[in-house]
């Protein structure tokens, strides 16, 4: 039996997407509650920044990976 | 003493038009700083990791599925770590006590879905007491204070705030001008 390696592309995928609802969550409850204001910002800011800064190293150090090769398991 | 006016109108508060907020309290910066520790130490834990692939002088291949599962790995656990970080800022950012000359409101954040607004008339209070507790608080001057009323409302906890003495004075003198405020609606207690 053979999985491609795109496989855990989508593995990580979903894990980013409950990782993204969590964030998203934060966010509302920041603004929602009337505390997005200099530290709020400041605070989300940073987050959303270092997060994106983990993502585009994530895919540059993914880029020449072949995702349709196949690994045998058995 | 470490307070904020409230420039602006906040969801929770929905401010009476003649009130006053004489004191916006969150727990003291040190709570912050141990999360800052914690963000660090899970930041450099993979460290270890790195430095034993280094040592072992492993030679992965960029197209080999070990190279991907540990990019992916790393990936997702500091975006993970960075999102608890961010979470528990939340939790320390949200979680606040105002006092004003006519009330006492507590703000609990629990958990993403879970928030608690309880608020306490001024004048009700019966007792209040500081507690500084160990070397660290008595250093840093931060630690809880206690506000007790007479009827059967439980008692607020402001817990880890700076400056407790200074609060709780404070307190104790807003409830002193609310009572000569409104002489009647103390008596009733």
């Amino acid at each position: 039996m053979s999985i491609p390696y795109y496989i855990f592309g989508i593995i990580y995928l979903v894990g980013l997407l409950v990782l993204g609802f969590f964030l998203l969550l934060n966010i509302y409850h920041i603004v929602r509650y009337g505390f997005f204001r200099l530290n709020g910002q400041l605070v989300t800011y940073l987050v959303l920044g270092v997060m994106l800064v983990i993502l585009i190293a994530t895919a540059s150090l993914l880029m020449s990976v072949d995702w349709f090769t196949e690994f045998t398991i058995f | 003493m470490n307070a904020m006016h409230l420039p602006w109108s906040t969801a929770f508060l929905q401010q009476h038009s003649d009130e006053k907020v004489l004191l916006i309290l969150r727990r003291h910066w040190l709570v912050l700083f141990r999360f800052i520790c914690e963000l660090i130490g899970l930041s450099l834990l993979p460290m270890s990791f790195f430095i034993t692939w280094y040592w072992l002088d492993w030679d992965i291949e960029k197209n080999s599925l070990i190279y991907i599962i540990t990019v992916l790995f790393f990936s997702l656990y500091y975006l993970g770590v960075w999102l608890r970080f961010y979470y528990d800022w939340f939790d320390y950012y949200l979680d606040v006590w105002v006092v004003t000359d006519q009330r006492i409101i507590d703000v609990q954040q629990k958990g993403i879905f879970n928030r608690v607004v309880s608020e306490l008339n001024i004048v009700k209070i019966q007792d209040v007491t500081s507690e500084v507790k160990g070397e660290l608080q008595t250093f840093l001057d931060y630690g809880n204070v206690y506000v007790q009323t007479a009827g059967e409302q439980r008692r607020f906890i402001f817990q880890q705030v700076p400056h407790p003495q200074a609060v709780a004075q404070l307190v104790i003198h807003t409830n002193n001008e609310a009572i000569k405020r409104h002489p009647a609606e103390a008596k009733l207690e």
